[in-house]
């Protein structure tokens, strides 16, 4: 393929509106050269400035609460929460991925210009995935299964953890996005004491993945069980309504 | 941007207040359900926080940059609930023509610009144009909508292009 082939698609490639069947034979010529790629930049930018046709609307406040709480927190696995999706429910692992990946090379292909960040995103990816994946390989790694506790939930949740390595986890599936304003807060309990374990949010398809540190225990501390609540965006200090979904803790 | 390279969270908080609004509108509008569009605006701006990298400043302003994302993410949503519920949503053309309730932003300009632009279309270019943008409609879906032959949306499509390219970027390549 030449330029005279390329450049009327170009345009069309620019707002998405080829289909991927002629999207690869051009993929091959913007590669090698750098007068088509410029010319599709500037496409682009043009495509991306449409957005501005739509009437100004304001989010509501909770949305930038709600952003700027969750890139605060400090364990955030933002690729990680499809394939921890994936690793709960290991027969839905193949749709999961797939649809993670067409994401990505969707993205991809819309933003040519990133293509080599987002290569280097994707085998990042790659490598959590490999990182996932040895975590169920730890020795000593135990896990419960949690309950909902309301019969409109249909959440599947599990607690893993690791004393040797002091560090737990829970996973799970189809949990809905919290209430306009609330988020979900992790517990463990032991007799009437609680001991928060942090906030979380589900990701797409209600993946849930929300990871600790068990030092947060003190030496010696058993907990007999493990819950979630629905609290204030925030978090609460102790919990302010019941449990939701709960798992049971051997003593 | 290089304070959320840096990972200030008060520079996330400053894109936000200046285009969040801007990212939310399109996503609205796209999608129509407020908590979707709340959804993929979250996405993406902590898309921005986590992977700052993928925004290439020598390749376009960050505005276009998130408008492209928030656009890409919602018609992906839409190609997933189908073609059929695509086309039950309100006409395009409808969403060019509001009042412009944000004179006082620093891109109420650009966005005066691009309206402009939008008008300047003939009627049948600016269909196409928008059938593929706010619909995600391939050219084949396009000529299977419209009745028009393959060649003639290809046409449409590039024309509009070509003149919102001269409008909007007078300087540019191509």
């Amino acid at each position: 393929m030449d330029c005279q082939e390329a450049r009327p698609s170009l345009d069309l490639l620019a707002l998405g509106a080829l289909p991927a069947e002629e999207v690869r034979p051009l993929e091959g010529h913007l590669a090698a050269c750098a007068d088509c790629s410029r010319y599709l930049a500037a496409a682009r930018e043009v495509v991306g400035l449409l957005g501005l046709a739509v009437p100004v609307l304001e989010p509501p406040p909770r949305l930038k609460q709600r952003i700027l709480a969750a890139a605060r927190r400090p364990q955030r696995a933002p690729l990680g929460r499809l394939a921890w999706g994936a690793l709960a429910t290991l027969t839905a692992a193949a749709t999961a991925l797939s649809a993670f990946f067409f994401l990505e090379w969707r993205a991809a292909q819309d933003q040519q210009q990133e293509l080599a960040g987002r290569l280097s995103d994707a085998l990042a990816v790659v490598r959590e995935h490999q990182e996932l994946m040895e975590l169920f390989t730890i020795p000593d790694l135990a896990r419960i299964p949690m309950f909902p506790q309301t019969s409109g939930l249909s959440a599947s949740l599990s607690y893993y953890w690791s004393v040797q390595r002091r560090w737990g986890f829970i996973v799970g599936t189809d949990l809905p996005p919290p209430p306009p304003g609330r988020t979900y807060q992790l517990w463990f309990l032991s007799g009437s004491e609680a001991r928060g374990a942090g906030t979380f949010r589900p990701g797409e398809g209600g993946t849930v993945y929300h990871a600790f540190d068990l030092s947060i225990f003190p030496p010696g501390w058993r907990p007999s069980a493990v819950v979630v609540t629905v609290e204030p965006e925030g978090g609460s200090p102790g919990p302010t309504s019941p449990p939701i979904i709960v798992g049971t803790l051997a003593r | 941007m290089a304070g959320v390279v840096q990972r200030d969270p008060r520079a996330l908080e400053a894109i936000y207040d200046r285009y969040g609004s801007l990212v939310y509108s399109l996503a609205r509008r796209l999608l129509g359900d407020p908590q979707r569009a709340e959804d993929v605006v979250q996405d993406i701006f902590l898309r921005l926080w986590d992977r700052p990298q993928l925004y290439v400043a020598s390749r376009g302003q960050l505005l276009a940059w998130l408008l492209t994302l928030a656009r890409n993410r919602a018609i992906d949503q839409l190609r997933a609930q189908g073609r059929q519920q695509r086309f039950l949503r309100s006409p395009a053309g409808a969403q060019v023509e509001a009042q412009d309730p944000a004179e006082e932003a620093h891109w109420a300009l650009e966005r005066r610009q691009v309206l402009a632009a939008l008008a300047h279309l003939p009627p049948e270019q600016r269909e196409a144009l928008e059938l593929a943008y706010f619909h995600g409609l391939t050219h084949r879906e396009i000529a299977e909508a419209t009745g028009l032959p393959l060649g003639t949306v290809k046409t449409r499509i590039r024309l509009a292009m070509q003149k919102l390219r001269a409008l909007l970027r007078p300087e540019g390549e191509g």
